[in-house]
């Protein structure tokens, strides 16, 4: 026997090393693949995470004033949330601050708020460091209190507290001062308002100059409009335009009065009985954004209206109620940065609310010593309470992402102004608008779109793939096999932009003669089947093709020899033979169809919409995701949603694939070979 | 007799003041701007499509005078440029509004300052519609209800060409809606402007380019769209819009724009990276001093969009030294 040679060194050494790249790359790969949901998971998990309050800090009150004699807070905090800042107007018109130094949080020496000396009755924070306030006197003040954090120049962060008086406007009425009054304006313009025990609802206004570049001086009016109040006043919210202002009175009722035109336009305004009950209002906000009023009462309910279309008409109506308890509602403090909201009710009990998905994001118990007084940043990540005891407290508001969650994406939402609740896609809202994040219509449109291309392309691909395998010449099928399936090879954008500029209208105007005015969009679901299935029918053929090939030519034999026709055969014996591979083929393709970007992305139209209809489009999620890319900032909701539509995908072609992997499997066990 | 004439001699003198001031106040242009020594180095913009052919024909001047600086313009929309400028892959970023909150405040949390707004033309943002279309204007509120699903603005729905008011053909054919995609400051503009902040209806064909609108609208007998008035072509026609408080149709010119009467008129900005303790690299300042110019303004003509008044001129420059 002859001895075998031992391998040389070098032999030996590219064995291991090939061996050791095979492995290492193989394992790269798997991990790779593992990786890549991690990732989109990682991404997309916080849009699901819980919102928390997080106790930052107690610091003493100077004088201990308990909230009584406290008109308003203020707090702020810098970028980076480490430093933060607190501000005390006292009802007698002096401040307070406190801001980070040497040994921690330490209050400034008080200083005086000039303006009227009379005590302040009402004050309400208008954004910005601007604070309407009521004095006993009827005198309205414009103040401004700056406690924003700024760069140092250093790498850190510095706060000036400063405050002045901005504006004055005397609203005292003939016998008594106003029992609800606001100013808000600037140097340019302002707009007074004033609500007396009479029902007399006054308004000074001095409007801005007209024109782009706002110069020259403004015009000033004055008018006003008696109301009849149904019962005693007991909440007033005017909202940031000035054109809306909802009263609420003990009885249950709210009242809107209309204060959008000018000045020669009389003041408009309606009544609406909120509570069948005649439980008193107690609270009244606007939301962030205008629109939304937050209403809470005196069993400890909170709930949200707005105006909404009936029968052609706006109408005062509520939109979500939360359950009562907990005693009345004494303030509703918004967010400035979402449609959330904090309710504190009498026993001390704290809600934290979003309004667009109807979910109490927070529930924090009563405690002692009960917050009297709440102040959020603007910002919305800070928040001051003061407690009964005059002590402050700082708590870190980690809102997460209010407007995501399950209700968010996945539930039919009433959205402000909508006739009624709807699946909405519009992620882009303008400054203190409100994003509507239902991926309902994305995965609707990736269904849609998958659906009409399969539609189109499986019985193509289908009879072909019979056509060829079984009808045709073999010599055909040598030449028209690769041919087929070098379609495969035309990259989507071209198909793409084909269906967009050249079917599209090709269709419209040979279609436009047998729609008449039905509404058609040009970019429909009809060129997605066109345009779709034409990317995919190289798969399904082709795969289709191998497994009828594969079927044992012997088995068509016998069943002709035993006097079946040709259809007869294929029909009868090789079609369910080859079954389980056509079957892993259609659902290859419908992978492919709903992973598919490019296509939909130029010839859908990317109009998110939800309808069986085929003349209009969809926007499916893959191409959402590359639409809305550039436009959504780094750990944004946007962006994590973008995550949430990647991961969706995945999940979806992963499923498609499995099934065919599966059923295909089973099917290939019931029929046995191929 | 001599009181009479000296008054009348006092009268004539101010009338020839006020004609040979008048030429000279029109004269008065602003700035022309001349090359300096030791610019050089890149200047990048990225930001609003609005803007983009403007901002290709101030390169192009810019470059002429300046052969050694590479400007780069790309302009895909206008929430496109704050995350350009704060990453610093833009020195300029052109925007067709100005920077939401949250925008800042993603500037400020990685560079430490605040950006800023620099005005350089004026647009009116113009409703288009097919050139053979007959409807003589609309209203503002007429424009929410065609455009928007929730009609803030309280009219009738409009999905018709009859129910804006037209006759014959026309009453029966479909409204074919084009908008631009949610990138785009027009987008956001026409939204708070037109629409009160509502909602726009899903059936608008978000378009990726102003261009894109226009020619949408061109080739689509019922079509109606948006866009900045400088991409204004033969083939469609611009509306004049009433404000729906019960004034009269405005064409959309720069006088109309400035003095306040045409509601969707506009500023359009570039936002630079202003670091207060630093002075801008020399090629973006001469950039947007260039575009502050006499010869920079007259571009702004050309393409379209309106000059801004000298006054306001005067400020922008102050805002780049």
């Amino acid at each position: 026997m002859k001895k075998l040679r031992p391998l040389p060194n070098f032999s030996r050494l590219a064995d291991w090393a090939a061996e050791a790249i095979i492995t290492i790359a193989g394992l790269a790969v798997i991990l790779t693949l593992a990786a890549m949901p991690a990732l989109m998971l990682k991404e997309a998990a916080p849009l699901f995470l819980p919102p928390g309050l997080k106790p930052l800090g107690k610091i003493e009150s100077p004088e201990k004033l308990d909230p009584g004699q406290v008109a308003a807070l203020i707090v702020s905090a810098d970028l980076s949330g480490k430093n933060r800042a607190a501000g005390l107007l006292a009802r007698d018109g002096r401040l307070a601050f406190a801001v980070p130094g040497e040994g921690g949080m330490a209050f400034l020496p008080w200083r005086p708020l000039t303006g009227s000396a009379a005590a302040i009755r009402q004050a309400e924070n208008l954004g910005g460091g601007k604070f309407s306030l009521l004095r006993e006197d009827g005198v309205l003040n414009l103040a401004q209190i700056d406690l924003e954090f700024a760069s140092d120049g250093k790498g850190g962060t510095v706060v000036e507290p400063a405050a002045r008086i901005l504006l004055e406007v005397e609203m005292g009425g003939e016998t008594a001062p106003p029992l609800y009054a606001m100013l808000r304006g600037d140097g340019a313009s302002h707009q007074a308002l004033a609500v007396y025990a009479d029902g007399t609802v006054r308004e000074k206004r001095l409007a801005p100059p007209r024109g782009l570049l706002r110069r020259g001086g403004g015009i000033a009016s004055e008018r006003e409009a008696r109301i009849r109040l149904p019962a005693s006043l007991s909440a007033a919210a005017l909202n940031r335009s000035g054109d809306t202002l909802y009263l609420g009175t003990g009885e249950g009722d709210l009242i809107k009065v209309d204060l959008s035109g000018d000045s020669d336009s009389e003041i408009a305004w309606e009544a609406v009985p909120a509570f069948p009950d005649r439980r008193p209002v107690t609270a009244l906000a606007f939301l962030n954004g205008d629109y939304a009023l937050a209403v809470g009462d005196g069993l400890g309910g909170t709930s949200v209206w707005f105006p909404r279309r009936e029968n052609g008409e706006f109408r005062l109506r509520r939109a979500v109620a939360w359950p009562i308890g907990g005693g009345a509602v004494e303030a509703i403090t918004p967010s400035l940065r979402d449609r959330s909201f904090l309710s504190l009710r009498r026993d001390g009990s704290l809600s934290w609310f979003h309004s667009t998905t109807a979910r109490e994001l927070l529930a924090v118990p009563a405690r002692n010593p009960k917050p009297g007084l709440l102040a959020v940043s603007s910002r919305g990540d800070n928040l001051l309470s003061l407690g009964s005891d005059g002590n402050l407290e700082f708590q870190a508001m980690d809102s997460a992402y209010p407007e995501a969650g399950w209700n968010g994406f996945f539930r039919r939402l009433l959205y402000e102004g909508y006739e009624r609740a709807a699946f909405v896609w519009q992620s882009t809202a303008p400054e203190s608008g409100e994003p509507k994040l239902s991926l309902v219509p994305l995965v609707w449109g990736s269904v849609k779109a998958a659906a009409f291309a399969m539609l189109f392309a499986t019985p193509l691909a289908l009879a072909a793939a019979v056509f060829l395998s079984q009808f045709a010449p073999p010599a055909w099928r040598a030449c028209l096999k690769p041919v087929v399936e070098m379609l495969a090879a035309v990259p989507s954008v071209v198909v793409g932009f084909l269906a967009a500029l050249w079917l599209a209208p090709l269709l419209e105007s040979r279609l436009r003669f047998f729609l008449g005015d039905q509404p058609y969009d040009q970019r429909n679901s009809l060129v997605i089947a066109v345009a779709l299935g034409f990317a995919v029918i190289p798969n399904i053929f082709s795969l289709a093709e191998d497994a009828i090939s594969a079927v044992p030519n012997s088995l068509a034999a016998a069943a002709l020899a035993l006097g079946a026709s040709k259809w007869q055969a294929v029909r009868g014996v090789v079609l369910p033979a080859a079954a389980p591979g056509i079957f892993t083929a259609v659902m290859f393709g419908l992978g492919r169809a709903v992973g598919e970007t490019m296509i939909v992305l130029m010839a859908a139209g990317n109009t998110p919409i939800i309808s069986l209809s085929p003349y209009n489009g969809m926007r499916t999620l893959s191409a959402n995701i590359a639409v809305e890319m550039p436009e959504a900032p780094v750990g944004g909701v946007l962006f994590r949603t973008l995550f949430l539509c990647s991961l969706l995908l995945f999940a979806l072609t992963l499923g498609i694939n499995l099934t065919a992997e599966i059923l295909g499997h089973r099917l290939r066990r019931k029929y046995g070979s191929p | 007799m001599f009181r009479n004439s000296s008054r009348k001699a006092l009268f004539l003198s101010l009338v020839l003041l006020g004609l040979t001031a008048l030429p000279a106040a029109a004269a008065d242009s602003p700035p022309v701007y001349r090359q300096v020594a030791g610019v050089a180095g890149n200047v990048n913009s990225v930001g609003s499509d609005t803007l983009n052919n403007l901002m290709a024909l101030w390169s192009e001047a810019f470059r002429e005078i300046y052969p050694n600086v590479a400007v780069q313009v790309e302009g895909k929309g206008s929430s496109t440029a704050p995350p350009a400028l704060t990453a610093g892959a833009a020195q300029i970023g052109p925007m067709s509004r100005l920077m939401k909150t949250s925008e800042i405040e993603g500037f400020e949390k990685s560079r430490g300052f605040k950006p800023t707004p620099v005005a350089v033309a004026v647009d009116c943002l113009a409703i288009y519609v097919h050139r053979d279309n007959p409807i003589p204007s609309l209203s503002l509120p007429q424009a929410d209800a065609i455009f928007s699903s929730t009609r803030k603005l309280n009219h009738a729905e409009i999905a018709r060409w009859g129910e804006a008011g037209l006759t014959g053909d026309w009453a029966n054919r479909a409204i074919s809606v084009y908008g631009r995609n949610a990138a785009s400051g027009t987008y956001a503009f026409f939204k708070e402007i037109a629409m009160g902040n509502g909602d726009y209806k899903n059936s608008v064909k978000e378009q990726p380019g102003s261009a894109a609108v226009v020619n949408g609208v061109a080739g689509d007998l019922g079509g109606i769209g948006y866009s900045g008035i400088g991409y204004r072509t033969s083939e469609v026609r611009v509306l004049p819009v009433a404000d729906g408080k019960g004034g009269n149709p405005v064409e959309p010119t720069f006088v109309n724009a400035l003095n306040g009467k045409y509601p969707l008129a506009r500023l359009l900005y570039i936002y630079i990276p202003k670091d207060p303790k630093q002075p801008l690299p020399a090629a973006t300042r001469e950039f947007l001093r260039f575009a502050l110019s006499s010869q920079g303004q007259e571009l702004v003509e050309r393409e379209g969009y309106g000059a801004l008044p000298l006054d306001v001129l005067a400020e922008q420059l102050k805002l780049i030294e």
